[in-house]
């Protein structure tokens, strides 16, 4: 009877239809079916069945396809769960090795995703981001093709008659001048705008309105600023007084106060006021003078892709630029958008931006990728030789009905139950260890924003793919094993694994590159901080003087102290401030050096040191058309005789007379650039150096401070000791330091504990063997030899292959880094392999220990 | 016809089911595992307060039919006496969903009968009334004739107008 049900329907059913309930459906719908059989026909009653079947193919019917694997799993998964605790509680140290190594690595990574946020969110804030664009040129400078953020002064304004697709255009001039209000005189930076600026940046303001800008009589502070000279209350309508020299001062009235920054911004201001303001700084500033940069120039349009229409239309500005000023001819404009420009700024010269994070935003992800690697190997090396010990456990799951997908399965499951656990403690290491260490040393001001549901989505990718891929080789390599060689206890297992000493190969590789780095940076270190300034630092002393009847009145006083060895005036000063200007060396050959103009004895006064020919003569009017030159300008030109070379500068011949040894007058980071010093008028000194005793050094600091509140006591004192102008610089330098060497430590503690585990449970395993070595009289020579043998042809291979590594690794590092890093040889890979090895054999006698002092009968007794 | 006047009647008709006997746990199926237990303890509760609103007018069609066949009520003869009574076609898939649904409210429960050849010797699913689906239905009655009642004679006359 049954067969004249059609096949197919039929078929479908059995499929969709839950088996528990198949029994009393089918009934259903075959009662149905003979009855229309007999009523109607066979046919009719096969299409009436079709049509049932397909009328009941509704959930009710359907076989439970989750839920019911849901139930059957959810006990699975508590089996799993519980034993995976059971496993990680039989195994405390080798547990804690794991689980504190996955946790270090996490927060590790953690930390590094901050900072990579913070990095990439920079100035991203900003409601107009897509729209504003930052005009900048590129031009040729002996030889080199350079992008500069600067722009022609009259360009701004051009463009905003010519192109309609500009909404509004910014220029933007920074100067240093004196801020009075009240009893708080201080030196500020202000940021001379035009009023779009506020609207080019959002900056949400705290008090006031942004409009107010536009009002010439207006300043807008930022929030620290106000703090400073207002405290907490509301400064609007207060005023303020910039003070330029005796004669020149102008009243501001305080319109706004922007709230505190977004701690991830790069452009900011501390005072702002309306760009025609300028010329109150400056008489002689000419607007319209294309020999002539000014700040910045930035374009806010309409839509961001009508960009292309100003670009293309650009040549013509080139034109007027090139004919105004030859000499520094533009070679084209370019445009950076906002949005990308905080990624760009380091190629980008005397913009408005500036950028500290490259050293961060570089090595910052290797080495959350190599401590991920470091933790993942760990655990692969662990989880494959304490499967040993569970072998009874997989022949029985096997023998019972797991696959090897379930197995896999279950070591999967482990893994990511103590990636887990590695994760919470993760967090709380980053949390309250790592975050407030590296926000307190490096300055950068990041944060673990745990409420922000990207932090979620990448912690729970790192969780999978770190569980997944410490976990994916031991839970292939375990499941393959078969149940019965098992039982027979012919199954070989990881002690001899080749990928086991692969693992562990990588690792000291990965430990030797990064105790490398560690290493190599401490000596950079001493290095840069030994490193010849090429002038005398330590016995200088500056202090920046407003004119030249401040610097008489200073030098007057200062030569009575007895500790003064020398006093020298200048316009410039080595270290502070130096000008760019152009030289011409024949017809068509023009360079780009920097200049100062100094007095006859500042040489002296700074320990500068001559190489060939004579400094300036006191009082000579000859060497008013003299310069003194650095070697790397003669090497520059390619002069042979530099003594007696004529130059011409600013229309004037003048000739070289002496060549001093190289010196730094700016930080290690950036390289040395030509040099000339020439003969400074005396009304233009700005700075007054000294050259004082070595033990009255705190005497006349002291003195020169007291003199100057004496003598100005409105004015704040600008100076110091000459060794503090790169304060700056070293503490960059040593943040490196730090950072690499807290990263070296991390990761040789992980790789050390990677070896731990893997020696432990290697030595564990041989108890046996070790047990019955010493009782036929083997020695702790002999044992320690025995365990050692295993691992050194590996160690002895990673240590070769990772030399080399090291080596090319530390130097790109600090090539990428410093301008003149440390000549880099083989003591810092030494010494780091030294370190590494020293571990290791401690890690190893800690075992060798643990056999010698177990009673060796006790241990053959048992079982 | 405010909230709180509203949760206190659910609360009071849970009450008032406990005490009459047709909200009973052994009713409810029994597994050891303590977390699924007490999830079908909360699912039961909420059909027995929420669900039971919903009793659908083809439901309550199948319930009857159910009652008024009380030894024979499966799922083929129950489609044939609605499409008897009512004249109108049930088709098998909507009363094997709507007996379905009734027994996960507890208004049905059911056992298997006997393997019988005019189904391929496969056994049918009976299903009987419980108490408290005499009560969801008596209720339901109660308030169409307290409705129908008040309705006023000569809104019938209005609107044969």
């Amino acid at each position: 009877m049954e067969n004249r049900l059609p096949k197919i329907p039929h078929a479908f059913f059995k499929w969709y239809c839950r088996s528990e309930r198949y029994e009393e459906l089918h009934g259903d719908l075959e009662e149905f079916f003979y009855e229309r059989i007999e009523k109607s026909g066979l046919r009719k009653a096969q299409f009436g069945y079709w049509i049932d079947v397909i009328r009941c193919c509704r959930p009710y019917a359907w076989r439970k396809l989750s839920s019911s694997r849901v139930f059957n799993n959810g006990s699975m998964f508590r089996n799993y769960f519980k034993i995976s605790l059971r496993s990680l509680a039989k195994n405390p140290v080798s547990s804690f090795i794991n689980v504190f190594g996955l946790a270090v690595a996490i927060g590790i990574t953690l930390l590094v995703y901050s900072f990579m946020e913070y990095d990439y969110s920079i100035d991203q804030f900003h409601k107009n981001k897509n729209e504003v664009y930052l005009t900048t040129f590129f031009a040729d400078r002996d030889g080199d093709t350079s992008q500069y953020g600067k722009t022609p002064r009259p360009l701004g304004e051009m463009l905003k008659a010519d192109f309609k697709q500009i909404k509004s255009v910014c220029r933007v001039e920074d100067r240093r001048v004196v801020l009075k209000q009240g009893d708080n005189i201080f030196h500020e930076v202000v940021r001379f705008a035009d009023p779009e600026f506020l609207q080019m940046f959002t900056f949400p303001l705290q008090w006031g309105d942004s409009r107010s800008l536009a009002d010439q009589h207006s300043i807008i502070l930022n929030h620290d600023m106000s703090v400073k000279y207002f405290g907490t209350e509301n400064p609007v309508g207060r005023e303020m007084l910039m003070v330029l020299n005796d004669t020149i001062k102008k009243v501001f009235t305080v319109a706004g106060v922007a709230e505190r920054f977004p701690k991830s911004h790069d452009i900011e201001f501390q005072f702002l006021v309306n760009f025609e303001n300028l010329v109150v700084t400056d008489p002689s500033y000419d607007k319209a003078d294309w020999s002539e940069f000014v700040s910045a120039t930035l374009l806010q349009l309409n839509t961001p892709d009508e960009i292309d229409a100003i670009r293309s239309g650009m040549d013509k500005y080139r034109k007027l630029q090139n004919l105004a000023a030859p000499d520094w001819k533009i070679s084209s404009f370019a445009f950076e958008p906002l949005v990308t420009l905080h990624e760009r700024v380091a190629r980008i010269k005397d913009g408005i931006a500036r950028d500290e994070n490259v050293e961060g935003r570089m090595g910052m992800p290797i080495i959350a990728v190599f401590m991920i690697v470091l933790a993942c190997l760990n655990y692969m090396n662990i989880a494959i030789v304490s499967a040993a010990r569970r072998l009874k456990e997989i022949g029985i799951r096997k023998t019972i009905g797991a696959n090897r997908l379930k197995i896999m399965v279950q070591f999967l499951t482990e893994n990511i139950i103590v990636t887990c656990f590695a994760l919470v403690t993760g967090i709380a290491l980053c949390a309250f260890v790592f975050m407030p260490w590296f926000v307190n040393f490096s300055g950068w001001p990041l944060e673990l924003k745990l409420l922000d549901q990207n932090v979620w989505i990448f912690v729970g990718v790192l969780v999978f793919f770190t569980g997944i891929a410490s976990g994916i080789y031991p839970a292939v390599f375990i499941s393959k094993f078969d149940a019965v060689k098992i039982f027979k206890g012919s199954q070989q297992f990881g002690r001899k694994n080749p990928f086991t000493k692969v693992f562990l190969g990588i690792q000291l590789v990965v430990a030797c590159i990064t105790m490398t780095c560690g290493v190599v940076f401490t000596q950079n270190h001493d290095y840069q901080t030994n490193r010849s300034w090429g002038y005398d630092e330590e016995t200088g002393m500056y202090t920046a003087v407003p004119d030249q009847a401040a610097y008489e009145k200073l030098k007057a006083a200062m030569l009575r102290n007895p500790g003064v060895l020398s006093v020298s005036g200048s316009e410039d000063h080595i270290g502070r401030t130096s000008s760019r200007t152009l030289i011409h060396l024949g017809a068509d050959r023009h360079y780009e050096v920097d200049q100062f103009a100094v007095d006859a004895s500042y040489f002296e006064t700074m320990g500068l040191q001559l190489s060939e020919g004579r400094i300036f003569q006191p009082y000579s009017e000859n060497d008013r058309r003299a310069v003194v030159v650095n070697e790397y300008l003669v090497e520059r030109l390619g002069l042979d005789h530099p003594i007696g070379t004529q130059l011409e500068l600013d229309g004037l011949k003048y000739e070289i007379i002496g060549v001093l040894k190289e010196f730094h007058h700016r930080n290690f980071f950036q390289q040395i650039n030509p040099t000339i010093f020439k003969l400074a008028d005396e009304k233009d000194y700005r700075f007054l150096s000294l050259r004082v005793e070595q033990s009255s050094k705190e005497n006349v600091h002291a003195a020169l401070i007291k003199e100057w509140t004496s003598l100005y006591p409105d004015m704040p004192f600008q100076g110091g000791y000459q060794e503090d102008v790169w304060s700056g610089y070293f503490f960059y330098v040593g943040r490196s330091q730090t950072f690499t060497n807290v990263i070296a430590c991390i990761a040789v503690l992980l790789a050390s504990l990677g070896v731990y585990g893997l020696v432990a449970l290697n030595v564990s395993g041989r108890m046996k063997e070790f047990s019955i070595r010493r009782t036929l009289g083997a020695g702790i020579g002999h044992i320690f030899s025995v365990i050692v043998r295993q691992y050194r042809l590996l160690t002895v291979t990673a240590l070769i292959a990772g030399a080399p590594l090291s080596y090319w690794f530390a130097e790109a590092y600090l090539k990428m880094l410093f301008a003149y890093p440390m000549p880099i040889d083989y003591s810092g890979v030494a010494i780091a392999m030294g370190l590494l090895l020293i571990v290791l054999l401690a890690v190893i006698s800690t075992q060798l220990k643990k056999v010698v002092t177990t009673n060796a009968l006790t241990e053959l007794k048992s079982e | 016809m405010d909230a709180g006047n509203t949760s206190l009647k659910k609360f009071s008709r849970i009450h008032a089911l406990l005490l009459e006997g047709s909200l009973r746990f052994e009713n409810i199926p029994v597994t050891k595992k303590p977390f699924p237990q007490l999830l079908r303890i909360l699912l039961t509760i909420y059909n027995l307060i929420v669900a039971r609103t919903y009793l659908g007018e083809f439901e309550e069609l199948v319930l009857l039919v159910a009652g008024v066949l009380y030894d024979d009520a499966y799922a083929v003869s129950i489609a044939k006496e609605i499409a008897k009574q009512t004249s109108r076609s049930a088709d098998v898939a909507a009363v094997h969903k709507a007996l379905y649904r009734l027994e996960d409210k507890g208004m049905l429960k059911s056992k298997l009968g006997e393997p019988e050849a005019k189904r391929g010797g496969k056994r049918k699913r009976l299903f009987f009334i419980t108490p408290y689906g005499k009560k969801a239905l008596d209720e339901c009655m109660e308030v169409r004739i307290t409705l129908r009642n008040q309705i006023q004679q000569f809104a019938f006359k209005t609107q044969g107008s």
